[in-house]
């Protein structure tokens, strides 16, 4: 961007004037007055104009206003400007700074309003630089002021890059914006420990208490709810109670009204039928008394007897014809019975065991079957061979033993061959010796098997003729056994055969078994007959011992059938003269029996004669005893009923006293008329069925019991209802509670959020001072050191730029070593400020435009020749931007003369103006560089 | 048969925004406002008053509420019909039924339709929530066990209406409206929704006094005239005595605080009762945004409530996130970083005022 040309339509002192600006270096001097600084305030705000707003705006467009606006015309307040943007586009830009109505900007060459692309409320042409109507004065502005403050302060200079960096230079430093963040974090929202005290802690300790009494509130309510419905429950219990005692009172109460009624009505039947007290009869007479006895004692006579069955003199006479009882058994004795079954089982004992067995003779007397077997055997034995046979098998073996001497001649023969067949080896010739030598290899062969069977011959030779010996021994002893036994066998007549005798043998065997049966049967024979012997003499004793008269050689079985017959005529008697005792019973009974009727037929005519003589006193005559107790009786009940009247008579009489107790019966009906209206009015607030007294108790009792606990049922509900009612009283308000709990917990949400937005934006701060910080250096430490060399004259030959603070740090070429540019000569400072303004305009400048300078007494504080350095610097920068130098210093002016060229660059002398008085246009020397005339519409 | 309808009183309700005196006017104000349903009520000579639920809170009532609710049923003779609701759930403990109501109160107190006979052949079923929540619906299979016309009383959702009330409602007791003409139910009267709404066959009431800011619809009760078929004429009438209002303040034009305050409380220029401010637009780079001076300019209200509602940051944040300075970086970042726009938008302003030098550093 470079400014062609600034019109002061109506801009403080102007009207309608122009200065025209070079598109490189402009140098505007002037002395004190002569409006510099109107020019410098018309050309920043014809670029950016005013923000458009109610009010009276911000208190730097308030002093704007003040120190630009018209003096004579302050309702009119223009300015335009002409530039040419770096995109070729020739804009001229109007601002009505007065209204803010009347502002645009437009394409020369199109004739187009291009407003709408840096509108900002106005238009705003440092817009296209990227910047805004604060920041451009900070960036494309550099004031005497701000040159003074490098100056001035050492910090003054990385002060100026921070706050640049942050925000163009227009407000703080991001470190002191992060430094007040954080300290309106300690202010606002503060720590969060236990111990802390700041608004955090507080809206959490406010919570943490709010809660509780919320929590609190809520319980109590609940507690109460809970309370009230013991109350009302016990309230209900206690009602419910006297209810029950109201119900029992009253039905007490109806009962006893009943009564009390009852009691009169009683008394007033009593006192109508007993106006006075009645006779006393006798309570019993004499006559009465017999007349009962008398009547008692018929009804009660005993009844006539009814004897049927034999007399007493029929039973006498059968008892008398009955026989005496038998003497003797009347049925056999159990022993004779015994000792008969005794003989019986030893006879059939006898004959069970059978005849006498048959045993035959013995053929071979002397004998038993076992000899008789020893000898056939011996006899059947065969004879032993001769042992003549042995001697020639013993032959034989004697002739194959001397045939053993051979194989000596065998091996002799081999010994020899082998002698001969080594000579003939050794002497004549090998095949001969080798011949000789197989031959004596086959003699030394069958020498070998020779001998061997020479000794198997003398062996068995040897136990032959061992063994010849004892065979004729044992030969010699079975002939002579043989022989024996052939000798006791003929001398018994037996036959020589064995097997003749093996067979007699078995027959005598056969009966030597006969013989043992034999003797067996006839010991048993000889026990039974000793067995029927004893029996025969036992039944024989039992006869005698029953009275039997028996002989010694009587047949005991006879005696015992004669027995038996005797016993059964015994028996026959025996019951004939059981019958004599029954006999004597029935007669005992019948004249029991014939007594008592004889006694009950005198009672009952006593009975009947004690009533006829009743009945006489009582002058009843009656024929039949039965009308007679009739009558009698009548007379009784008729007597009985006239006592009993009497009675009743003097009960009553005595109820009548004791209801009356004293009193008259009005008096009880009185009392009667009082209970009965109590009743009605304990039942009246009663339901009907709450009306009653539970079967089976006693009133009075029930009734206390029913006092008793509706007194304690009352009590307790007393006490529920005083501890509901202090309760109530101390009741914390349950909204209230929420809404104290609402409250401190928007206080703590409206902390911690502040906290969490404080804390983002501060990470977000400290993160971009880092990045810009970072990216900036290297850019600002270039745009220094290009001309850095040339200002400083050579002194200063490197730069470098801290990322974290931006400090300026310079390389000394004379020394070598680094200086803080803090602590450089003003002078110094002053120079490396301005080139660090420069570098921040082109770096701050976002949009492709190159920003334009505007200088304002920049050099006041350089000496000449730091100055005419510096103007060179400026005049070589302006090669690339715009720039415009407004001085009051002669030595710049004739700097410009002697430096500036036309028409890259331009000198604008300006006059001093008398108050009110127009600006005077220095006319441009021919000799000096074409200036470029400030032109007066 | 003429009644008045009312439900969703809500006794003893908090309010969480108000302060303590004004949270009291204003449950004050309810208590009022069913005096205002009484007279009503004694003044059309109606024949009946329904209440169709949440009377008031249960976890909240306090012992004074339950002794004026007492007052002032008993301050009129005519019947009054009583259907608590999820708030006013029928508990063992509950005030309905630990007070001795005066004798024209009829409490339903099962939790299905039981009759009440309003007149010959008018039957007035009711039901009561005899939990806080998870109470069925009343009328899915009801069948009435008798002739006439059978008015219905409860506190109900009917489901259609869910989305239409306010954010948070629970569908308690929830219907279908094609239930109550399959009920045999001619009308009914209900409570839960606080929007009103008169249905063919159903009626919401609505809150009678308002509870919360930004309440739409015609609120209050309902004089309800039941003609012998059954079919209703309804009229609503307001008997609210809290006045409640919902501003919005643009403070686009504002250039700071003093302007700022001047607007505001040109918004509340004859205003009373409860007023809540809700602020949006553009604030101005420059103006310090403090709701708690806002705040005293409310001192002649009941209540008073300043929002911040969708303020725009007055900067030229593009302008400013172009540039290469430490500012401009942050501003990236944020915008970048930060998806939240409120979040954002109070990063951003912290930061930049923070960059300004500015004191006000808590962003509403």
């Amino acid at each position: 961007m470079r400014i062609q040309r600034v019109v002061a339509r109506a801009f403080g002192p102007f009207q309608n004037e122009t200065l025209d600006l070079a598109p490189g270096l402009t140098v505007i001097a002037g002395p004190n007055e002569s409006g510099k600084s109107s020019w410098h305030a018309a050309l920043r705000l014809a670029i950016t104009g005013l923000r458009r707003g109610k009010g009276p705006g911000t208190a730097v467009e308030r002093e704007l206003a003040l120190r630009h606006k018209p003096w004579d015309q302050p309702d009119r307040w223009e300015v335009e400007a002409r530039m040419q943007l770096d995109d070729g586009r020739t804009i001229d830009v109007t601002q009505d700074l007065a209204n803010k109505v009347a502002c645009r900007a437009v394409d020369v060459d199109l004739g187009r309003d291009v407003s709408d692309e840096i509108l900002d409320g106005t238009p705003d042409a440092s817009r296209w630089l990227g910047l805004d109507r604060d920041s451009f004065a900070t960036t494309v502005s550099v004031s005497q002021a701000q040159i003074m403050a490098v100056a001035d302060a050492a910090e003054g200079l990385q002060e100026h890059m921070q706050r640049a960096a942050a925000t163009h230079g227009a407000d703080v430093t991001a470190a002191e914006a992060i430094a007040r963040l954080e300290q309106f974090r300690r202010d606002a929202v503060g720590a969060d420990t236990v111990a802390a005290k700041g608004p955090l802690r507080t809206a959490r300790n406010r919570l943490t208490a709010a809660a509780a009494a919320h929590d609190q509130a809520r319980q109590a309510h609940a507690d109460f709810l809970e309370r009230a419905a013991a109350v009302e429950s016990s309230e209900r219990a206690a009602q419910s109670a006297r209810l029950r005692l109201a119900g029992a009172e009253a039905a007490v109460a109806r009962m006893q009204a009943a009564e009390a009624s009852a009691r009169a009505a009683r008394a007033a039947e009593l006192q109508a039928r007993h106006p006075a007290p009645p006779p006393t009869l006798a309570a019993s007479d004499e006559l009465a008394a017999r007349a009962a006895a008398a009547v008692d004692g018929y009804r009660n006579r005993p009844a006539a007897v009814d004897l049927s069955g034999p007399t007493t003199d029929a039973l006498q006479a059968e008892l008398d014809a009955l026989p005496q009882p038998p003497t003797g058994d009347v049925r056999p004795h159990p022993s004779v019975v015994a000792a008969q079954h005794a003989v019986s089982l030893a006879v059939q004992a006898l004959h069970l065991l059978g005849d006498r067995p048959a045993v035959e003779p013995n053929p071979a007397p002397g004998w038993d079957a076992p000899a008789l077997r020893e000898l056939a055997a011996t006899l059947g034995q065969a004879p032993l061979p001769e042992a003549s046979d042995f001697e020639a098998q013993l032959a034989g073996l004697r002739r194959g033993s001397s045939a053993a001497a051979r194989p000596q001649l065998l091996f002799g023969g081999a010994c020899l061959l082998a002698i001969v067949s080594a000579g003939l080896l050794v002497a004549v010739s090998a095949p001969g010796a080798v011949a000789v030598a197989l031959l004596a290899v086959a003699l030394g062969a069958a020498g070998a098997w020779s001998l061997s069977r020479s000794r198997a011959t003398a062996d068995a030779l040897a136990r032959a003729e061992a063994s010849v010996e004892p065979y004729r021994r044992a030969r010699a002893a079975a002939t002579e056994r043989r022989d024996a036994a052939l000798g006791r066998a003929r001398a018994s007549g037996l036959p020589e055969d064995a097997a003749a005798i093996a067979e007699l043998a078995d027959r005598v065997a056969a009966i030597a078994v006969q013989r043992d049966a034999l003797i067996r049967w006839e010991a048993r024979h000889a026990e039974l007959q000793g067995q029927l012997l004893t029996a025969r003499h036992d039944l024989a004793a039992a006869l005698r011992d029953r009275g039997e008269d028996l002989a010694a050689d009587a047949d005991p079985a006879a005696a015992a059938a004669t027995y038996h017959a005797a016993c059964e005529s015994r028996s026959a008697l025996q019951r004939l003269a059981d019958r004599a005792e029954a006999l004597r019973h029935q007669l005992h009974a019948r004249r029991a029996a014939e007594d008592a009727a004889a006694a009950a037929r005198r009672r009952a005519h006593e009975a009947a004669e004690r009533l006829r003589a009743v009945a006489a006193e009582l002058e009843i005559t009656a024929t039949d005893a039965e009308q007679l107790c009739a009558a009698v009786e009548h007379w009784r009940e008729e007597r009985s009923g006239a006592l009993q009247a009497n009675q009743r008579a003097l009960a009553e009489w005595q109820q009548l006293q004791a209801l009356l107790d004293g009193g008259s019966l009005a008096d009880l009906q009185g009392d009667a008329e009082r209970r009965r209206q109590r009743a009605n009015e304990l039942a009246a607030a009663l339901a009907a069925e709450a009306i009653a007294l539970p079967t089976g108790v006693q009133s009075d009792e029930h009734l206390a019991a029913l006092r008793r606990e509706a007194q304690q049922l009352e009590r307790e509900h007393d006490v529920a209802r005083g501890a509901l009612d202090a309760q109530r009283a101390a009741l914390p308000d349950v909204a209230e509670a929420e809404e104290a709990a609402d409250a401190a917990q928007r206080e703590l949400e409206r902390v911690e959020g502040l906290a969490a937005t404080i804390d983002t934006t501060l990470g977000l701060l400290r993160a971009a001072q880092e990045r810009v910080h970072r990216d900036l250096a290297p850019v600002l430490a270039r745009a220094v050191l290009r001309w850095l060399p040339v200002v400083s004259g050579g002194a200063y030959v490197e730069v470098s730029v801290d990322p974290a603070s931006l400090h300026v740090r310079v390389k000394e070429s004379a020394t070598g070593q680094w200086r803080d540019a803090r602590y450089l000569s003003e002078g110094t400072r002053e120079q490396v400020y301005l080139l660090l303004r420069v570098a921040m305009a082109e770096h701050l400048v976002s949009t492709g435009e190159r920003a334009p300078l505007l200088l304002d007494e920049v050099t006041a504080q350089c000496d000449g020749e730091r100055k005419r350095q510096l103007l060179d610097v400026l005049h070589a920068i302006s090669g690339e931007r715009q720039v415009v130098l407004f001085t009051h210093d002669d030595e710049v002016a004739a700097w410009a003369l002697d430096s500036l060229a036309s028409p890259q660059d331009a000198l604008v002398r300006l006059d001093p103006r008398p108050v009110g008085a127009a600006f005077t246009i220095g006319a441009p020397s021919t000799a000096e560089p074409p200036l470029v005339p400030l032109s007066v519409d | 048969m003429k009644l008045v309808l009312f439900a969703d009183l809500h006794l003893d309700a908090p309010f969480a925004w108000a302060r303590p005196e004004t949270a009291r006017k204003r449950r004050n104000n309810r208590r009022v406002a069913l005096q205002h349903i009484i007279r009503l009520a004694e003044e059309e000579a109606v024949d009946a008053i329904l209440c169709a639920g949440d009377l008031f809170e249960h976890d909240r009532v306090t012992p004074d509420t339950v002794a004026f609710l007492q007052d002032a049923l008993a301050a009129t003779s005519r019947p009054v019909f009583l259907a608590p609701g999820n708030h006013d759930w029928l508990s063992p403990r509950s005030p309905y039924l630990l007070t001795d109501w005066s004798p024209n109160v009829h409490l339903f107190t099962e939790a299905r339709l039981t009759p009440f006979p309003l007149a010959d052949g008018l039957t007035l079923w009711g039901a009561a929530h005899r939990a806080p929540a998870n109470t069925d619906g009343f009328f899915a299979g009801f069948r009435p066990d008798r002739g006439g016309v059978h008015l219905a009383l409860a506190h109900a959702s009917e489901r259609s209406l869910l989305g239409w009330q306010e954010e948070g409602k629970q569908p308690h007791a929830p219907f279908d409206a094609a239930e109550l003409p399959a009920a045999g139910i001619s009308h009914a009267f209900l409570g839960h929704y606080h929007l009103p709404r008169d249905a063919e066959r159903h009626t919401y009431p609505g809150n009678p006094d308002p509870l919360e800011f930004g309440e739409e619809g015609e609120r209050g009760a309902v004089l309800v005239t039941v003609s012998a078929d059954g079919s209703v004429i309804r009229e609503r009438r307001r008997v609210a005595v809290s006045e409640v209002h919902d501003v919005l303040v643009a403070i686009d034009d504002a250039r700071h605080a003093t302007e700022l305050a001047g607007i505001v409380s040109d918004a509340l220029a004859g205003l009373a009762g409860c007023v809540r401010v809700t602020l949006q637009g553009e604030l101005a780079p420059g103006m310090a945004l403090d709701i708690a001076e806002l705040q005293r300019l409310g001192e002649h209200l009941d209540g008073l409530v300043i929002r911040a509602g969708e303020i725009r940051i007055g900067h030229d944040v593009e302008a400013i996130a172009a540039e290469q300075t430490v500012r401009g970086q942050f501003v990236r970042d944020a915008m970048e970083s930060i998806t939240d726009p409120d979040t954002r938008r109070r990063v951003v302003l912290t930061g930049l005022r923070a960059l300004e030098g500015r004191p006000d550093l808590e962003v509403a």
